[in-house]
């Protein structure tokens, strides 16, 4: 079991800053993901963590013991690479157990390590080829793997199945979640897929220019996201967003934007709402529902076309010159046209300050 | 601390050490030590005292310095234009699809393989007047066929440019070959779409799109101009005379030979400023085609805005 | 495609075809020659067959011929280069092969200009060094000596070879690096373990490189070597200037041949191999 606590990490490349002062607290056992778009640090950080890189300044602490100034290999970390960096002139067998041989573990608790990986890996008949002859598939085993069989209780994954295809990539996704499962170990997990993340993590931290934006379970970020960052990262099609101006009359709520005026009382607002205040109107596709039986929230919009996906569809509107998304049923989504009135619960929505970018 | 606690880059550090100091005092080192030598009136040892730029006035004063300053450049100029053409030609004829293209190829370049001692060696015996060819043609009935380079000091460089050629234009067909089968074969297709004539092609098209590739050959030809050494020692020791000395000869002689080390570093030093100067000329050469090019595609622009 | 034989086609066979000629009459005037008696040279023309294949200008060359007063051939030179190449080109590529993994995957301050200094040395022409170099070897007690002529060796031939291991591991993938760190090896373990046997390819290319040009060095092994280590193109060329009343030029040319087969023979087996490696040291920089 292994604590990863980080301390006002800071990593900067010339003026470029790729980690500012980013601080973090991982339980035993989670399931962190890294999350957020190319270049936001996520990468730096797991190699922060990893020891690969050399910090500017603050602490990394595993179980509570000071590592920062410690090589990789003395962190006892498992570690799976985007390109899998499996050592191509050695058999999938040399691949698991070259670390092992590097710390001297007798040859025997090797062997038996090594055949309790490939099994829990399903790799046992591959273990005398090299990686030439392995599927891309075979090769993500053979690097997870080699984390495996160090019996480390921290694991790190940069980005693992960016270059697998569509298919393969949700069958390992499973594979990890279940072997996460199964280890009970801490895993910590760099992607920029946010349904990676949305399936895998008990916890994600989206991280923008080197801070993390926001850190919580997947549902949390989802339903109350704490900036418009975060809102537009999560969620296909992302949420939408009407810009607008608070008006508080008589104990009542409402954002005024171009479509008209939507009413937002009984949002739950982190302080008093302020007269006039502009702010963005966020609303996930699933939030909205045609008619008025959605919540006290109205809006009318103007259907533009219906994007079956299957088991829901969406319906293109727009609203003020807004493009705007709504889950609908496939069967309603078929019998729609025209205007349509659209409603949803306030309580639920999400309203950030527009100049900040914050939650309200 | 002992080597296995420290960081591995710190030992990546540690592993260049050597290289740079033996490159720092080997070469740089050297090269300073050559260029104080060359304001000395040092002969045998370098213990002579300061006396400016004396030995290069006295360098200028010597007509071997001058015919070796200048052989480098007619050697250099006509070797260096022969080779290129010559490589040229030959690749060029190996890109129409020829077969036996590897055959051919491995004939052009295995002298490339071979010393300039031996290159030296094998022309000086195909050269010789009283066995080689200039005797073999006269015995084909020309009694009057004269091929006598070697013992005339007017026109013995020609034999060093002979066998240079010999010796370098297969690589030089070699490079050039490589950027001619690296040109996109969709091009080839679409001049013959468009009715362009081969010859035009490659005047117009290919040619230019080589011009780095020639560039890197003629720095390459250049530098081993400069080098050049042992070629002249086994084909005609410098002579008749002194008619076909090089400046990487004359130093050497002077140096270990007429134990003349100031006249000698002085010269050295020269070959030295030479070469500068040409690296100079061919980094000039490569930003000023860079500059064009950026120019040419900034023109579209500034005719939209106007 | 089938080609029909039209006159453009025919004359760039023809040029193909004299050019080859060209290339192989200095190889086919000394290898006849080789085989040629003394009278037989004086009688005819060089382009004559010899009469009957005689290899005793071969074995004179070898072993008996005299260079200055050592009536040994050039045997004695041959030995010569060949302890001189190995111990260089095998200095040369290890210390070059650990050089450019260096510059190439880990992180040393000023790299960049690292590179560009050691490749500056190179095109530098060795007459501006040689004079101090002799001076410091004989401070260092290692001039006239096998030791000098293989240092002053690795000094000129590293620049290049660092460049072309440097350019090679360049290529190779940084996350390999970083997952035998994880793996606990340091950088003698990455380098042994996982780096050298994946650059085996770039070994052969260096390794022609640097055994052509060191064999085929006259120069620095003229000034370098002293007279027990003289290498096999001094030894050559002191052999042909040496000859007193009629130049035995059967002798000459074979051992001529004799010098030249070593890299010829290596040319003509490693190919590609051999292109490659001498266009690496082509494109420089």
């Amino acid at each position: 079991m292994t604590t990863v606590q980080l301390n006002k990490l800071s990593r900067y490349y010339g003026t470029y800053h790729a980690l500012r002062d980013v601080s973090l607290s991982v339980q035993s056992g989670e399931f962190i993901v890294l999350l957020g778009p190319s270049g936001c640090g996520k990468s730096t950080l797991l190699s922060a963590i990893a020891g690969l890189d050399d910090l500017q300044g603050g602490q990394v602490l595993l179980d509570n013991q000071d590592v920062t100034k410690q090589e990789p290999s003395r962190r006892n970390i498992g570690m799976v690479f985007q390109s899998y960096a499996l050592y191509p002139t050695m058999t999938a067998r040399q691949n698991l157990s070259f670390g092992l041989e590097v710390a001297r573990t007798p040859k025997a608790e090797i062997n038996q390590r090594v055949e309790w990986a490939a099994q829990v890996l399903q790799l046992t008949p591959l273990l005398n080829r090299k990686p030439g002859q392995l599927s891309g598939g075979q090769r993500q085993r053979v690097a997870i793997g080699r984390a495996l069989v160090r019996k480390s209780n921290l694991f790190l994954f940069d980005e693992p199945l960016s270059n697998l295809d569509a298919k393969l990539r949700t069958e390992m996704r499973v594979e990890i979640k279940a072997l996460h499962e199964r280890l009970g170990a801490t895993f910590i997990y760099v992607t920029h897929d946010q349904i990676e993340a949305m399936t895998l993590a008990s916890k994600i931290a989206v991280m923008r220019s080197g801070v993390i934006e926001q850190f919580g379970p997947p549902e949390e970020l989802y339903d109350r996201p704490a900036s418009l960052f975060v809102a537009d990262f999560l969620g296909s099609p992302s949420m939408n967003q009407l810009a607008g101006t608070l008006r508080v009359e008589d104990g009542r709520v409402f954002v005024e934007h171009a479509g008209g005026r939507s009413e937002v009382t009984g949002y739950p607002f982190a302080a008093p709402p302020k007269d006039g205040l502009e702010v963005v109107l966020g609303l996930r596709p699933e939030q909205l529902s045609i008619g008025e039986g959605g919540g006290a929230g109205r809006l009318t919009v103007r259907l533009l076309l219906i994007e079956p996906l299957g088991a829901d569809s969406l319906a293109w509107c727009e609203v003020g010159g807004q493009r705007m998304s709504v889950r609908v049923p496939p069967a309603l989504a078929r019998s729609l046209s025209g205007e349509l009135p659209v409603s949803f619960a306030p309580a639920t929505v999400s309203l950030f300050d527009k100049t900040i970018g914050h939650r309200l | 601390m002992s080597i296995v606690s420290l960081r591995p880059h710190r030992v990546a550090q540690l592993v260049l050490v050597p290289t740079i100091l033996l490159t720092v005092i080997g070469v740089y080192g050297s090269m300073l030590w050559t260029l104080q030598i060359s304001f000395t009136s040092s002969g045998l040892l370098p213990t002579g005292k300061f006396i400016g730029l004396e030995q290069y006035f006295k360098l200028f004063e010597q007509d071997r310095w001058h015919v070796s300053y200048r052989n480098m450049f007619v050697l250099g100029g006509i070797y260096m234009f022969t080779c290129l053409a010559f490589g040229l030609l030959l690749a060029i004829a190996m890109d129409q699809g020829v077969r036996a293209k590897n055959v051919l190829q491995t004939i052009f370049l295995y002298p490339i393989a071979l010393s300039f001692i031996v290159t030296g060696l094998a022309w000086r015996w195909v050269l010789n007047p009283t066995t080689g060819l200039e005797y073999f043609v006269q015995g084909l009935g020309f009694s009057g066929f004269k091929f006598n380079l070697l013992n005339n000091p007017e026109l013995a460089i020609f034999t060093l440019v002979i066998a240079a050629v010999w010796h370098g234009s297969g690589l030089m067909m070699a490079i050039i070959f490589a950027g001619l089968q690296s040109v996109d074969s969709e091009l080839w297709r679409a001049s013959r779409v468009d009715g362009i004539p081969k010859f035009t092609m490659y005047r117009r098209v290919i040619l230019p799109m080589l011009l780095p590739v020639f560039l890197t050959c003629i720095v390459l030809l250049a530098m081993g101009v400069v080098k050049s050494y042992d070629l002249v020692v086994a084909m005609t020791g410098g002579g008749p005379g002194y008619s076909t000395d090089l400046p990487a000869k004359f130093v050497v002689d002077h140096l270990f030979d007429r134990a003349n080390i100031g006249r000698a570093s002085a010269a050295a030093v020269l070959m030295l400023l030479t070469v500068i100067a040409l690296l100079v000329l061919s980094s000039v050469a490569t930003r000023l085609r860079k500059h064009s090019q950026s120019d040419q595609g900034a023109k579209p622009e500034q005719g939209n805005k106007s | 495609m089938t080609r029909h034989l039209t006159p453009a086609r025919i004359g760039i066979y023809a040029f193909l075809i004299i050019s080859a000629a060209f290339f192989l009459i200095p190889f086919f005037v000394i290898v006849t020659t080789s085989l040629k008696t003394v009278d037989e040279i004086r009688g005819g023309s060089i382009f004559e067959l010899p009469q009957a294949l005689d290899f005793s200008a071969w074995t004179k060359a070898w072993g008996t011929a005299c260079i200055g007063r050592d009536c040994a051939g050039i045997s004695p030179g041959f030995f010569n280069s060949v302890k001189i190449m190995v111990l260089s080109t095998g200095i040369s590529l290890f210390v070059a092969a650990l050089n450019g993994f260096a510059l190439a995957q880990w992180r040393v301050p000023h790299d960049g200009k690292i590179l560009a200094m050691l490749l500056l040395g190179a095109f530098l022409p060795y007459q501006v060094m040689l004079y101090p170099l002799v001076r410091m070897f004989s401070i260092a007690g290692i001039n006239q000596s096998l030791a000098g002529v293989v240092l002053v060796h690795v000094l000129f031939g590293l620049p290049i070879l660092i460049l072309i291991f440097r350019n090679f591991y360049i290529s190779l993938p940084a996350e390999l690096i970083k997952a035998a760190r994880v793996d606990g090896a340091g950088f003698f373990q990455t380098f042994f373990r996982i780096v050298l046997p994946m650059s085996v390819n770039v070994i052969i290319v260096a390794a022609i490189l640097s055994v052509t040009g060191v064999w085929n060095d006259y120069l620095l092994g003229l000034i370098f070597a002293g007279r027990e280590n003289l290498p096999m193109t001094v030894a050559l060329a002191g052999l042909v200037g040496t000859q007193i009343g009629v130049p035995e030029y059967n002798v000459n040319m074979a051992a001529t041949l004799i010098t030249a087969l070593p890299p010829l023979l290596l040319y003509l087996a490693s190919g590609r191999y051999f292109v490659r490696g001498v266009t690496a040291g082509a494109v420089k920089g």
